[in-house]
């Protein structure tokens, strides 16, 4: 069992700081092999974003090398663990904000794998997708437009123009209030995830992100880098002014 | 049959009963340690129990939320086993953050 990951970032071309944050981190026990993919995206209408994603990147780097042993065996306490982490960094931004009269906060979405098996937790509009054959997203964005569109208010043509596109409806640390959305699965082997921020897929279709991250050529740390690099270039040539951010994991069993 | 041979027999008979005895006796010993191994300390269920209520009782049913193992219900034990993995080695570390600040 084999578990290759990569991730890359850029600035962007109009911002004066890179607000995303990414975490990623393997580890082994024994023959168990284990896993944690994070991207954050701290508020960029809002200030001191970039502290809010890190705050959380470094919680939950901390909970993986110190608190996950002792909770490894078991999906039960693992969700427990995530959920208070994600709970208690949550207060601990929104204190923040408060003391320093800021509003600050950021999304994250992030993949616990352990062995064959998964769980993602997820707030905000970071994304999850899965790439095999075809490209198929885990996670649902916490937006405006992402609740218009399932409530039938909108199509997803008008959301790709609204101005309000952006707007979330939770992320952490910046109301004080934050319900991640927990889901299990199975990994696929041989298929490659991709972890990222809007500002990545923002201006790329889903076909273009398919077509280039496919595992039928992308199956090695350093393919997983030329190509996200290659797809952040095409990004900022196309005129995106967000910071962009992305992260693959793959295994092999 | 002589006296020696029925002693002999009663003999036999003894050392398989007394031998059947420890055997069962151990076999229930190594089941009952292992019961108490598996049992979850009264206060994880009280926490796991809280954390569950937790969710339970926040809003918005338009968000999936999947209870306790679903999907790895073959897999799961019934109750969750709480046993530290001391050969745990992380091998891989990629950290991206830009800005020295933290919140304390």
């Amino acid at each position: 069992m084999d578990f290759i990951v990569s991730a890359d970032s850029d600035i962007g071309i109009s911002k004066e700081i890179n607000q995303d944050s990414i975490c990623i981190k393997t580890a082994v026990a024994d023959a168990d092999k284990a896993a944690l993919v994070l991207i954050c995206d701290g508020m960029g209408g809002l200030s001191k974003g970039e502290i809010a994603a890190a705050a959380v990147v470094r919680e939950l780097s901390d909970w993986f090398d110190n608190r996950f042993a002792d909770v490894f065996d078991s999906w039960e306490l693992i969700k427990r663990d995530i959920l208070e982490t994600l709970q208690k960094i949550n207060s601990k931004i929104a204190a923040y904000g408060q003391k320093n009269r800021v509003q600050l906060g950021t999304t994250a979405t992030g993949m616990i794998v352990v062995n064959s098996k998964y769980m993602i937790f997820h707030v905000g509009d970071t994304r999850v997708y899965k790439i095999n054959s075809e490209i198929s997203r885990l996670t649902e964005d916490h937006t405006f437009v992402s609740r218009e569109i399932s409530e039938g208010r909108m199509t997803s043509e008008q959301a790709d123009s609204d101005p309000r596109r952006n707007a979330l409806t939770q992320c952490i640390g910046a109301n004080g209030e934050m319900t991640p959305d927990i889901s299990f699965g199975s990994i696929e082997s041989g298929a490659n995830y991709l972890f990222c921020s809007d500002g990545f897929r923002h201006v790329l279709t889903e076909e273009e992100i398919r077509e280039n991250l496919s595992p039928r050529h992308v199956t090695t740390r350093t393919a997983m880098k030329i190509k996200m690099r290659s797809l952040i270039e095409t990004v900022k040539e196309r005129g995106e002014k967000d910071n962009i951010s992305a992260a693959m994991f793959r295994a092999e069993f | 049959m002589t006296r020696e041979e029925w002693l002999v027999i009663a003999a036999a008979a003894a050392a398989f009963v007394i031998i059947n005895i420890i055997m069962w006796t151990v076999i229930a010993i190594k089941e009952k340690r292992e019961k108490r191994h598996k049992a979850v300390p009264p206060d994880i269920s009280k926490a796991l129990l809280k954390a569950s209520e937790e969710l339970e009782s926040l809003g918005d049913p338009s968000v999936e939320r999947v209870a306790m193992g679903i999907g790895f219900e073959d897999t799961m034990p019934s109750a969750p086993v709480i046993r530290r993995r001391d050969d745990f080695t992380v091998t891989t570390t990629i950290i991206m953050v830009y800005t020295s600040e933290t919140i304390d």
